[in-house]
């Protein structure tokens, strides 16, 4: 340990290495078992997606030895830069990048593809970590929040020009870090909280059936309240504002999303029920992982997966692998390794004692937890298909190397946490 | 709040967040997994995967002389998964498809390029994974369409899915169609391939499939998981060259005749073994299709070719001999108020060989009547004696049933003994007939018909045929050799004396009978059937024959117009062998296997190694060394004939049936002489002979 202290400059957090590397061997054995062809078995053929990411791995493995041997300090000053890099990759892809399956996400490296929306998580995590730690000795205002929803919004905006929906999702993660710096108040989390009920009620009803429950809600209350002439003042400025806001989800849901996404949103809502169609995927999902029952139908045996039922199975369906041949328990194993994971990070991010490093690890953990939960959530079918991967099991090198990259800076501030970073 | 309990709460709710999170997703699991589990297993097993059966290769039927007078070829379905791995990015496909739809409209010229343009297109779009390209691809054309633009990327990347089924073909088109017969689905099946359809089908293998998108099932590997037994081959008894002069001697004859429909049955006299059967039903005047299996399947009264059995029968009897005198009187007799009637003025008195030379219709009926009106039944025992009255049970289904009276049958009158001594009130099929004129020529010894002599799994007999024998003796020695002689007589100086020719001798019996036309008897329109049956060389019997022709409707009626010509022309065409009436083989200059064939360019010493490797001998002539290999494409010239020597004998009939030329084979092994060069213009329709060694 003492060895490890000196060349790291502190104590390794073995728990979170652990559980990272046990969650891309887990990963490495269900992309073999996605793409499993019995007439190519070999392990480490570059020729096969699991031969690829084994790769990836000792590369992933080489780089976190490396981020935990640079000092922590340089990831702060270097942030700006990288954020700048990263968004210039953006740029770039939107030139030069190879358009598969609608988007154009993909930078040709080679016989490899870089994924620039990846290693932008990265940036933007750094960059609002300096940003809002800069301002940590002060009153949380509106405008600080305002300029870090900004270092957000410019990646947002070059992924949606891919378009990848999915990947510029994540970043709304980040706004949890807005919350836990006391820049998001309880008043506004409720707010938030009815403009997501109003949202899901407006896709599943007529927006005038809503407005029309909300006027007589309101009725109701001004009646309750008819003594507060402030009461009914802000109810009926309640009322506007929500009216707005479900005519502006209708506007948005009917003009601005684009048909698959409007569909996949249905499908959820069980407004259709089209197991061949648009539930396609989420079906065939439902079905390789139900079908795994209690223990699994066993390594390799999952049919589902196996022949290609289940879409893009070995990277944002790669749960499905999971669910099909090891079961819930199986499943139940993975899903606890990610909350282990999670609530570890959350836990080093709490123990920082510099504000940029504690910012830094409630930015990592809110991607991971985006990332995990939606991605799971969509295989099973408690949120809509959005294509993001899932940390550390699903395949592909950018998104291993980014999360990895993310974690391993967590676990180097926290190595020399009782040094300044 | 003071700002540590406002922090802890927030952590604690972002704590709690994750977990809640965690529980709904853990909770969802297990109602999936473990609560439903069960129901989406079965959904599982019911979605992803099936056997489907894999039709085995039909066996192939040969003719005696060892052509192939049905196979089958491969043929595909074209498919494609638009998302396959070679052109899942959309710069690869976009780039290409356009060249993919030019390619398949100019080679398929179904559709236009446009159309094609926008199918492929579409199916993209829709992320089809079994899109139908074309259906029914030979395996030649196959091989181009693998060279298409995105196919060419290989099988797995390219997309291509290429659907193997099997088509029935005969090489030979119409020769002994209906013989060799057809089944297909829902249809009752017809000939050699109905009734040995259990040995030529094979067992099916299966192949496991796996649901995609849109319902279709795609092979998940490119082999089959149990592989199809392939079906034996059935050797048949056909000859295929007198098959092809026995068709054409009848159908010139049924367009001569513009006859409703005829047939000819060819069968060689030891063994029974059916060299040809050709049936020609009219579908308008000038044309004839085989359509009906008259041979084998038509019951009718056959008229005066039965006389052979009258006379046999009385003669065997020992009621009368060949020389004994009957009196014709006028051509007329008068018999329960019945006039039968010879086809001529009466000859008088007259010899009873006479008497069936010129088939006097009076002669025979005053014999049998005068002989055995007291005993009828000792009449229709001798006929049962010979068989007469049994069905042949035949290899192939269908036959016909004859129909012999007995007096106790229920129809019996007075009359019907006079009736049947010509031939009447009786019904017995061609290939019956020929059964018995048969067994005379094979000294009185009748057998079965044959049609198939062998079956055969790869290349290993598994079962061999032998004709039946109906019985040993239908009569004794003295007799066949009177009958003989009188059949003799019928060709020397009787009512078949065209048929006399100075090379052989021919033995037969016309026989012209009228039809009756079902209810109406024979009281409407008169309508004819002419016949002849007999054998040749009339020495040394070695093929008996029988031609039939039905309602001849121009240039007379009788057996002695239309029925004798096509034996006359069949019989002389099988005794002169096969090579007398084809075109002579053109002699071509053929490389012999030990020489080398000429290299264009190409080194001196790679040549030469390869020349060694492969024990050819190489001439010194090679010129100096070349920089380059050039290889020629293995194309076809279009309209062309290709070049077949050294072929197989299924390719070449696979190639010269794809060129619409009819084909004929000689020998076994490999094409060594083609009676059009190579690279003569394609005559469609044109014949070739080609030879095997």
């Amino acid at each position: 340990m003492n060895q490890t202290r000196k060349i790291y400059g502190g104590s390794v957090d073995w728990i979170t290495v652990f559980i990272w590397l046990a969650l891309c061997i887990i990963g490495w054995f269900n992309i073999r078992a996605a793409v499993f062809d019995p007439q190519h078995a070999s392990l480490v053929s570059l020729s096969t997606n699991y031969g690829k990411q084994f790769l990836y791995i000792v590369v992933c493995l080489l780089v976190a030895s490396a981020v935990m041997i640079i000092d922590g300090k340089f990831y702060n000053y270097i942030s700006p830069l990288l954020y700048g890099i990263t968004l210039l990759l953006l740029v770039i892809v939107l030139i030069v990048g190879r358009n598969v399956g609608g988007n154009q996400a993909w930078i040709p490296i080679g016989t490899f593809r870089l994924q620039p929306s990846e290693f932008a998580k990265l940036g933007a995590c750094l960059l609002l970590a300096r940003y809002l730690s800069s301002h940590s000795n002060k009153m949380p205002n509106l405008k600080t929040l305002l300029f870090g929803a900004f270092i957000l919004f410019v990646p947002v905006l070059l992924i949606m020009l891919q378009p990848d929906t999915g990947s510029a999702l994540t970043f709304f993660a980040l706004t949890l870090v807005f919350y836990r710096e006391g820049y998001v108040s309880g008043q506004f989390l409720s707010f938030a909280f009815v403009c997501i009920v109003l949202f899901i009620l407006t896709l599943l009803f007529s927006q005038w059936y809503i407005i029309g429950a909300l006027a007589i809600l309101c009725a109701l209350s001004i009646y309750m309240f008819k003594r507060s002439r402030k009461m009914i003042q802000s109810i009926v400025i309640g009322f506007i504002a929500s009216s707005f806001f479900v005519l502006m989800v209708d506007f948005v849901y009917e003009h601005i999303l684009q048909t698959h996404q409007r569909n996949r949103i249905d499908v959820i809502l069980g407004k259709v029920d089209d197991p061949r169609g648009q539930g396609y995927n989420l079906n065939q999902s439902k079905i390789a992982i139900g079908s795994g029952q209690l223990f699994g139908k066993g390594y390799l045996q999952g049919t589902q997966t196996k022949y290609n039922f289940v879409p893009e199975q070995s990277t944002d369906f790669i749960f499905c692998t999971v669910g099909e041949e090891w079961g819930f328990v199986g499943s139940m194993v993975v899903v606890l390794l990610y909350v282990a994971l999670l609530l570890r990070i959350t836990q080093l991010a709490e123990r920082q004692r510099s504000a940029f490093a504690r910012i830094y690890g409630y930015g990592v953990a809110s991607i991971f937890f985006f990332h995990f939960f939606i991605n799971i959530g969509m295989t099973i079918g408690i949120v809509p298909v959005i294509g993001i991967p899932l940390p550390f099991l699903s395949y592909g090198g950018s998104s291993l190397l980014s999360f990895t990259m993310l974690l391993f800076i967590l676990l180097k501030f926290d190595s020399n946490r009782k040094g300044v970073v | 709040m003071n700002i540590r309990t406002d922090i802890l709460l927030r952590v604690y709710l972002s704590f709690g967040a994750m977990v809640l999170f965690a529980v709904a997703v853990l909770y969802k699991m297990f109602s999936l997994q473990v609560v439903q589990g069960s129901h989406w297993r079965a959904m599982a097993d019911s979605l992803s995967t099936r056997y489907q059966t894999v039709e085995a290769t039909r066996g192939n039927i040969f003719s005696v002389d060892g052509s192939l007078l049905a196979t089958s070829v491969p043929e595909y379905d074209v498919r494609m998964d638009m998302m396959a791995p070679g052109i899942l990015e959309d710069d690869v496909f976009y780039a290409k498809v356009d060249s993919l739809a030019a390619s398949l409209a100019s080679f398929f010229q179904d559709k236009s390029v446009e159309q094609y343009r926008r199918l492929l297109r579409k199916a993209r779009k829709d992320k089809n994974r079994y899109f139908l390209v074309k259906r029914n691809v030979s395996f030649q054309d196959m091989k181009a369409v693998r060279s298409f633009p995105i196919f060419k990327l290989g099988k797995y990347k390219g997309g291509l899915i290429a659907e193997q089924k099997n088509k029935r073909i005969l090489p030979f088109k119409t020769l002994a169609a209906r013989t060799i017969g057809y089944k297909n689905d829902n249809v009752q099946p017809v000939g050699l391939e109905g009734a040995y359809a259990e040995y030529m089908d094979g067992l099916s293998g299966s192949r496991l499939v796996q649901r995609i998108a849109g319902g279709s099932w795609m092979p998940i590997n490119e082999d089959t998981e149990v592989a199809p037994t392939d079906g034996a081959d059935i050797i048949s008894t056909i000859d295929i060259n007198m098959q092809d002069i026995a068709q054409k001697a009848l159908e010139k004859q049924l367009i001569a005749s513009d006859a409703d429909n005829g047939c000819v049955i060819l069968m060689e006299v030891s063994t029974g073994e059916v060299r040809a059967v050709a049936n020609f039903t009219r579908v308008e005047e000038g044309v004839y299709r085989e359509k009906f299996n008259y041979a084998i399947a038509q019951s009718s009264e056959p008229g005066s070719t039965f006389k052979l059995a009258s006379y046999m029968a009385a003669i065997e009897d020992g009621k009368i001999d060949t020389s004994d005198v009957v009196d014709t009187e006028d051509g007329t007799f008068r018999v329960y108020r019945h006039t039968i009637r010879d086809s001529h003025k009466g000859d008088g008195k007259i010899s009873v060989k006479r008497a069936f030379e010129v088939s006097s219709n009076t002669a025979v009926t005053k014999l049998i009547y005068q002989h055995y009106k007291e005993n009828p039944s000792a009449f229709t025992d001798r006929l049962y004696a010979m068989h007469l009255n049994e069905p042949l049970g035949l290899q192939i289904p269908g036959e016909g049933q004859p129909l012999i009276k007995t007096p106790k049958s229920r129809s019996w009158s007075g009359l019907t003994l006079p009736q049947m001594a010509y031939g009447y009130e009786l019904k017995m099929t061609p290939l019956q007939m020929l059964t018995l004129y048969n067994a005379v020529a094979n000294d009185g010894k009748m057998i079965a018909p044959l049609f198939v002599k062998e079956i055969r799994r790869l290349g290993n007999t598994i079962e061999k045929f032998e004709a039946r024998v109906i019985n040993e003796k239908i009569a004794s020695d003295q007799t066949i050799a009177k009958m003989k002689g009188m059949l003799e007589g019928v060709v020397e100086e009787g009512t078949a004396k065209q048929l006399k020719n100075s090379l052989f001798k021919m033995a037969g019996k016309t026989g012209t009978a009228q039809m009756a036309d079902g209810a109406a008897g024979y009281k409407t329109k008169r309508r004819y059937q002419g016949s002849f049956a007999g054998y040749f060389p009339a020495d040394n019997p070695k093929y008996s024959m029988i031609v039939v022709v039905q309602n001849p409707r121009k240039g007379g009626y009788y057996a002695t117009t239309v029925a004798a010509p096509v034996f006359k022309e069949i019989a002389e065409q099988v005794y002169a062998g096969d090579s007398g009436m084809y075109r002579d083989f053109k002699q071509l200059q053929m490389a012999s296997v030990d020489a080398a064939p000429p290299i264009k360019y190409g080194f001196q010493k790679d040549s030469q190694y390869v020349f060694g490797a492969l024990g050819l001998k190489s001439t010194q002539s090679l010129k100096q060394d070349t920089a380059e290999v050039l290889l020629s494409d293995d194309h076809l010239p279009e309209g062309k004939v290709p070049d077949l020597k050294g072929m197989g004998l299924k390719d070449a009939m696979y190639l010269l049936g794809n060129i619409g030329m009819r084909t004929f084979v000689k020998g076994k092994g490999r094409v060594v002489r083609q009676s059009v060069n190579p690279g003569e213009l394609i005559n469609k329709g044109g014949t070739i002979t080609i030879e095997l060694e």
